[in-house]
């Protein structure tokens, strides 16, 4: 094909003269697919993506350039002969990639309505094998599959024990119970989803995991939860629930250099149990309740230095009932919200909440409607409510669901304070 | 105050505070703390002076909203603002781009690199090989043969539908 003529300086292609390592940072946002059909594009171009240190194979973004037509496939069909070819496209990119570092490993293979995913656990196996092989420092890899909800150890193990990873996310409704060894020198991000935990996985991992700074845990089941890591500084953990033994109903959670946390009021259901908190350096909390549990939980004492707190969960009035008796003082605490607690039924609750935060600034309440009726407040204007001061409160925000029409009301309930 | 010379002998003068954005001016910096001011002089030799306005409208930008305030306080209005103001920011053509991506590698300054390739890499995305030529102006100087059989054949596993 006959091209412009770019002679002219200013039509240099200026582009392909930057070293290769940069034209990998700008690779690093395709994914593999779009990155290797570079290869077409010039002479420099063919062989640069053999060398790309960061391969993104994402089964949602991939496309496949035969449309679905009705008269020739089902659905299903269709979907599988698609898989097959991303598969093979995976195979074909690890193949005849030259044996190069390889820094970023991402794998995304979702949603498996139409076929049985697992005759490709071997396909996955040993292309994680293979990524672990070359100095891999980041691996996010998701698969999830509807039909077998714990089938045992598609994910191979030796991802607990690669020396060079950074950071991990693994998502898949798979169980590593059997693993014995975690050692991951360098790990700093570790995000595990819907992965079935062995009993003492997370003693191992904070043995195993010397300068893990960030843990997100989420839809995970474990047995118990105690760690006393000097690394960890973000600690979230969603829908976790814990198994828990009736005998050691105590759960010690000393982390000195720990920012953020998000957890849950009480991650037993079953069971009884006291937290002990040690966070000296917590700044900000995000605690949920979703379910009924029994007893206190004693959770807030240990968050009595936080400047942020955000509290919400289906259950969210139960447990601050629970709690309140050994609430302490926040002194620090400058912003509050609250999410999904009725003002005009709990509105003691959040009273008396708030006489435990002296210096609060801002605070928020948020929630989505509740089928009481008005005449409640009736009886609570017997109660006695703790006076709060409230000197330094500057912003109060309350959000409401729009089809709430006792909106006026409520704000009412508020005017007291301003 | 420091001061930036860039390849053209163009002057600039920037704050300390906002030009430590860039990790390595902010390393040079460090490096000659207590001295006089002429060494508070930085050549940064290898852009055009095009490109150190573009980087100091950037610095100037997100000096006023560190990204260090992006905790769950930050409201989320700012963010969509900063957004969209780098979205224009960064909506130039190719070869400022590659400018802008050299600047940023060389001064080190992550989150411009980052906004910068990934514009770049926009360009890559979702076109054929002849509109991203004209576009990046990569030459194409495969021979007709090279074209017409060899690639095709050798990368055939790229494109599915001459895979089946």
């Amino acid at each position: 094909m006959a091209r412009a003529d770019n002679s002219r300086r200013g039509d240099r292609d200026r582009l392909s003269s930057l070293p290769d390592c940069l034209i990998h940072l700008i690779m690093s946002f395709l994914t593999a697919q779009e990155a290797v059909r570079t290869c077409i594009l010039s002479k420099r171009w063919k062989n640069l993506w053999t060398t790309l240190p960061f391969l993104d194979f994402d089964w949602r973004k991939s496309k496949y350039d035969r449309k679905w037509d009705p008269d020739e496939w089902d659905y299903s069909e269709y979907q599988i002969h698609k898989l097959e070819k991303f598969r093979d496209f995976v195979t074909m990119t690890l193949l005849l990639r030259e044996p190069s570092e390889l820094h970023k490993f991402r794998l995304s293979f979702l949603d498996g309505e139409f076929y049985d995913l697992c005759r490709y656990d071997i396909f996955i196996r040993s292309w994680i094998l293979h990524a672990l092989k070359y100095n891999l420092q980041v691996l996010h890899f998701s698969f999830s599959r509807y039909y077998d909800p714990y089938p045992q150890g598609s994910l191979h193990l030796g991802i607990f024990t690669c020396a060079s990873l950074v950071d991990a996310s693994l998502h898949s409704t798979i169980s590593v119970r059997n693993i014995e060894v975690i050692n991951l020198p360098c790990l700093k991000r570790l995000h595990l989803k819907m992965i079935a935990l062995s009993q003492n996985f997370v003693g191992k991992l904070f043995c195993g995991c010397p300068v893990l700074e960030l843990l997100h845990l989420e839809n995970c089941g474990a047995e118990r939860f105690s760690t006393n890591s000097k690394s960890l500084k973000h600690l979230k953990v969603e829908n976790g629930c814990w198994g828990g033994d009736s005998e050691k109903s105590m759960e010690l959670i000393d982390t000195p250099n720990l920012v953020s946390l998000y957890y849950p009021m009480c991650p037993y259901i079953f069971d009884q149990c006291k937290m002990l908190l040690k966070m000296p350096s917590l700044t900000s909390a995000s605690i949920h309740s979703h379910y009924h549990y029994r007893g206190q939980s004693n959770v807030l004492i240990g968050l009595s230095n936080v400047q942020y707190l955000v509290l919400f969960g289906e259950n969210i009035k139960g447990a601050m009932e629970i709690e309140l008796p050994n609430c302490p003082v926040f002194s620090n605490l400058k912003n509050l919200s609250v999410n999904n607690l009725c003002l005009r039924c709990h509105f003691n609750i959040l009273a008396s909440f708030l006489s435990h935060c002296p210096n609060l600034e801002k605070l928020s309440l948020c929630y989505l409607g509740c089928y009481c009726k008005w005449d409640a407040l009736g009886n609570q204007e017997s109660l006695k409510i703790a006076p709060f001061e409230g000197k330094r409160l500057q912003t109060v925000e309350v959000k409401f669901s729009r089809s709430d029409r006792n909106f006026p009301q409520d704000h009412e309930v508020f005017t007291g304070y301003h | 105050m420091i001061t930036l010379i860039s390849s053209d002998k163009r002057k600039f003068h920037v704050l300390e505070e906002v030009a430590n954005q860039s990790l390595t001016i902010r390393d040079v910096i460090e490096d000659r703390r207590g001295r006089r001011r002429a060494d508070r002089i930085i050549l940064v030799t290898n852009i055009n002076s095009k490109i150190p306005e573009k980087v100091i409208v950037y610095w100037l930008r997100h000096f006023l909203m560190p990204e260090e305030i992006a905790h769950a306080s930050m409201s989320h209005k700012k963010a969509e603002k900063l957004k969209k103001w780098e979205a224009k920011f960064f909506d130039t053509d190719i070869d400022t781009l590659n400018d802008l991506i050299l600047a940023a590698d060389s001064l080190d300054i992550p989150s411009l690199f980052d906004g910068a390739c990934e514009k770049v890499s926009d360009i890559l995305k979702n076109r054929s090989a002849e509109e991203v030529g004209e576009i990046s102006k990569i030459e194409n100087e495969f021979t007709h043969e090279e074209e017409e059989e060899e690639i095709p054949s050798e990368n055939a596993w790229v494109w599915r539908n001459e895979f089946a």
